[in-house]
């Protein structure tokens, strides 16, 4: 998108205007110019567990390579998250090789299976992480991805993690959330045998104010509050031009002291040293901006693949696949991918078709201009 | 208009635009969801409830977290369905069929579940069976079998109810032929995996191969990245000699053009050597000796002559 683009949008309104293109440009790529400094790391203390966390900590769900883990923990990172599930138990071991010579260095969180409820199965899913993880104790052992307060309170689930408390191998209990978090939070908070200890929480720019509030009651009640999904489903989009969100919703997501600390996935060195930059910064009016522009840029390219504007092509073209491989051309920068999708379109339904149309009359419910973009799809993959 | 009236149309607005996305979006989940035999996937084990489907924006509510993990190898949706034991109360299968962006792309999120000691089964391209789970990839397709309850189901079961999965796909056993670059003395087999980002963690190798190797008792990591042209392989190559120099590590330069090579070290993997052949990077890290993986390198170099 061109500066021209951008401005024309008028999406920033007056404050834009008043700080500029240049600006906001300026602000957003602060931590990209000259050589790469670590920061020195920030910490929080999470909770009612006393430990004292990176405010930027490491998910490590993404990562293949324990070698990129371990240049966050040699640069202060001190808190992990893995998963028994992720990768069938392969993250937890690419966690351990990273650890080597750091266990005492570094605090580790994982999860129990989700579909393991009885005692049994709690007990076998913690001995498998331990093994895995090279350790002798977990820090957090969290319940994977509660939806509702009925799992919380489960009495054979909290006979388990009692018992593997008393054994040394868990230290804290935690849960995680990302499906109606405001509940669960709330939930947690209520439990007056304060059970929990600490609540993982999708939690980024677009949350609602019913989620901050459960937030800042957790906060209050002395649960350690971490979050996760910082950057709103990480949907990516050429729209901000050089300029990447990521730094913001990080920022925005750290600026709110009821939370100790976010967890973004780190894939690769790129991803490591744009999120820990953000460490020591602070949220600023080029970061607001920067973030409402990110949600209605993604919000108006994005195509929801809903089919109605399909109901409104005279030539039957199947708009939804269309959009699809250009998302996988343009977002997931997958040509291959692009390709394969768009090839399985029949021919008559191709973006093709619209050349026999004088003018699109298909219109689209979230307001994409769908002429543009099959133009665009005729020219990347027709 | 009354604020009362107004809700009621912009309510009815609503519901409409609902109802009327629902052919669309029903033919869709139609299609995935045959591949899920209805009546039942195994002798005396049968479909519990509806199957579900989910797709990008939901898979989340299915997997958790780990749906990031399947994002990048261009997933499509999932459908999935519970089968029960008639016979054995509480024993359960959950059946997911993942469709991904390509064979590749299945291939590569399947490798992610493997370790090179997992013991293996004969279906789909390739398969891994273990007390409690089956996972094969087939076509653009990867098959996930987990027992979820108890007792759990012998593997006979999972090897039905597989193949009763697997006949519903598309009948491309073939594995990918990217692989093949891969298939050379001292690489170990069923170690190979596909990237599809941030090959060795450095975005700028954007997709690629990796797979163990072990030559003359040394161990080391061998890679392919794999570019759309040899213009963008050089730039990549040019983009990782430049962060070498800004860590401030020796690299050696020798040849030209798109057959360059680097003998190096790399902040996070020690010794590393990388060659340039046409869209092609293949090198190696985590090494001991160069000169003793130079032959691997030198020979999956040569597989990728004569391919496009």
């Amino acid at each position: 998108m061109k500066r021209r683009d951008f401005l024309k949008l008028g999406v920033l309104g007056t404050t834009g205007a008043l700080l500029g293109w240049e600006g906001l440009a300026e602000a957003a790529q602060q931590a990209v110019g000259g050589p790469f400094r670590f920061p020195a790391p920030v910490y929080r203390t999470l909770g009612r567990t006393g430990l004292k966390i990176t405010i930027v900590s490491f998910g490590a769900m993404l990562t293949p390579e324990p070698e990129v883990i371990r240049v966050a923990f040699e640069n202060g990172v001190n808190y992990v998250d893995t998963a028994r599930r992720y990768m069938n138990g392969r993250n937890e071991e690419i966690v351990a090789r990273a650890l080597k010579g750091m266990h005492d260095k570094v605090y580790v969180a994982t999860k129990i299976v989700s579909s393991s409820r009885s005692k049994e199965d709690i007990l076998r899913d913690v001995e498998t992480s331990l093994k895995a993880l090279e350790r002798d104790h977990i820090d957090v052992i969290q319940l994977h991805s509660v939806t509702g307060r009925e799992r919380l309170f489960d009495p054979e689930m909290r006979e388990a993690l009692v018992k593997l408390r008393q054994q040394g191998k868990v230290r804290f209990f935690g849960v995680t959330t990302h499906t109606n978090e405001t509940e669960v939070v709330n939930a947690i908070v209520d439990d007056k045998d304060k059970f929990f200890d600490t609540v993982l929480v999708k939690y980024n720019f677009r949350s609602d104010d019913e989620l901050k509030k459960a937030i800042a009651r957790a906060a209050k009640a002395g649960i350690g509050v971490i979050a996760m999904k910082t950057q709103a489903g990480g949907y990516k989009t050429d729209a901000l031009g050089p300029i990447s969100p990521h730094q913001a919703a990080l920022k925005w997501v750290i600026q709110d002291k009821n939370i100790t600390a976010a967890i973004p996935g780190m894939r690769d060195m790129g991803h490591l040293r744009e999120d820990i930059a953000v460490m020591g910064m602070r949220l600023t009016l080029a970061d607001s901006l920067i973030l409402r522009y990110y949600g209605a840029a993604v919000s108006s390219h994005y195509c929801h693949m809903c089919g109605k504007c399909e109901e409104t092509c005279p030539r039957g073209v199947q708009i939804s696949v269309v959009n699809r491989s250009l998302m996988y051309a343009e977002a997931y920068r997958s040509a291959e991918l692009a390709r394969a999708t768009y090839d399985e379109i029949l021919a008559p339904a191709s973006a093709s078709s619209c050349l026999r149309c004088g003018r699109c009359v298909a219109r689209c419910v979230n307001g994409l201009d769908i002429a543009a973009k099959m133009a665009r799809a005729r020219e990347m993959l027709a | 208009m009354s604020t009362a009236c107004l809700k009621t149309v912009l309510s009815l607005t609503i519901l409409k635009i609902v109802l009327a996305s629902i052919p669309a979006a029903g033919a869709q989940n139609n299609a995935m969801l045959t591949v899920l035999p209805a009546g039942g996937c195994a002798e005396g084990w049968v479909m519990e409830e509806k199957p579900a489907l989910f797709t990008e924006e939901t898979l989340f509510d299915h997997i958790n977290g780990e749906a990031e993990l399947y994002f990048p190898y261009g997933f499509d949706s999932l459908a999935t369905a519970r089968y029960v034991s008639k016979a054995a109360s509480g024993s359960e299968i959950a059946a997911d069929v993942y469709r991904m962006g390509s064979l590749l792309d299945a291939f590569g999120i399947w490798s992610n579940y493997r370790k090179a000691d997992t013991p293996v089964c004969s279906l789909g391209a390739d398969c891994i069976l273990s007390s409690s789970q089956m996972l094969f990839y087939q076509d653009r397709y990867f098959v996930r079998l987990q027992a979820t309850g108890t007792p759990t189901p012998g593997q006979d079961v999972f090897l039905a109810c597989g193949r009763a999965l697997s006949q519903k796909l598309p009948q491309a056993k073939g594995r990918p032929g990217e692989l093949e670059l891969l298939r050379v003395r001292g690489v170990v087999p069923r170690t190979e995996r596909y990237i599809p980002q941030s090959v060795l963690g450095y975005p700028f190798f954007r997709r690629g191969l990796t797979a163990e190797a072990n030559l003359g008792g040394q161990r080391a990591q061998v890679f392919v990245v794999i570019e759309d042209s040899a213009a963008a392989a050089r730039k990549a190559f040019d983009q990782y000699l430049a962060s070498l120099k800004e860590s401030g590590r020796d690299a050696k330069l020798t040849g030209t053009g798109d057959r360059i090579s680097l003998d190096g070290s790399d902040p996070l993997y020690g010794k590393v050597i990388i060659e340039q052949s046409g869209r092609y990077l293949i090198g190696a890290i985590r090494l001991q000796d160069t000169a003793v993986m130079k032959p691997v390198v030198e020979e999956i170099k040569g597989r990728t002559r004569g391919r496009p």
